[in-house]
């Protein structure tokens, strides 16, 4: 499936790769908003514990959440650089 | 950088907006709101959605400098 990306994209026109290219740039903004999108949510998820049984004394994120947040998002940074 | 990629960007961050709306809406729901017998939100699950809001906020910032710094560095070993 790759190989056949490649192939398309060098049987596009000339003056066309310009726009394709921008294409590209625009697509990888949007996936590096939506990676960022989905950690926030997922290191949530897994470290804070908002809720009837959970910690429910403040609006800010204690000191074990905030670690958790912070080790959970350099996690995922090097395994995406790893991938 | 051309009007058109300006517009484009900003067409991507108000979606990211919305999305990040979305997400917090429902990681806020599922840990505040537990019992359906009452369609009103007690007390509780009141304080609880402040802040769960205030911690969702807090979380979004702590990922954002994480992704700083881990982009600084990797700039750094590409110098």
């Amino acid at each position: 499936a790759f190989r056949t990306t490649m192939e398309s994209f060098n049987k596009i026109p000339e003056h066309q790769k310009g726009e394709f290219v921008r294409h590209i740039e625009d697509q990888q903004m949007k996936d590096s908003l939506l990676m960022y999108n989905h950690l926030v949510e997922s290191c949530f998820d897994k470290c804070v514990m908002v809720g009837w049984g959970g910690n429910f004394t403040s609006k800010q994120l204690a000191e074990e959440e905030s670690k958790c947040v912070s080790q959970c998002s350099e996690k995922f940074m090097k395994l995406t650089q790893r991938v | 950088m051309s009007e058109q990629q300006r517009l484009n960007n900003a067409k991507n961050e108000i979606a990211a907006f919305g999305d990040m709306y979305n997400r917090m809406v429902k990681q806020c729901f599922e840990k505040c709101v537990e019992h359906f017998h009452d369609s009103e939100l007690s007390l509780g699950e009141n304080t609880c959605l402040d802040r769960c809001v205030g911690k969702y906020v807090e979380s979004q910032q702590k990922v954002g400098e994480q992704m700083s710094k881990v982009s600084a560095q990797m700039q750094q070993q590409q110098m």
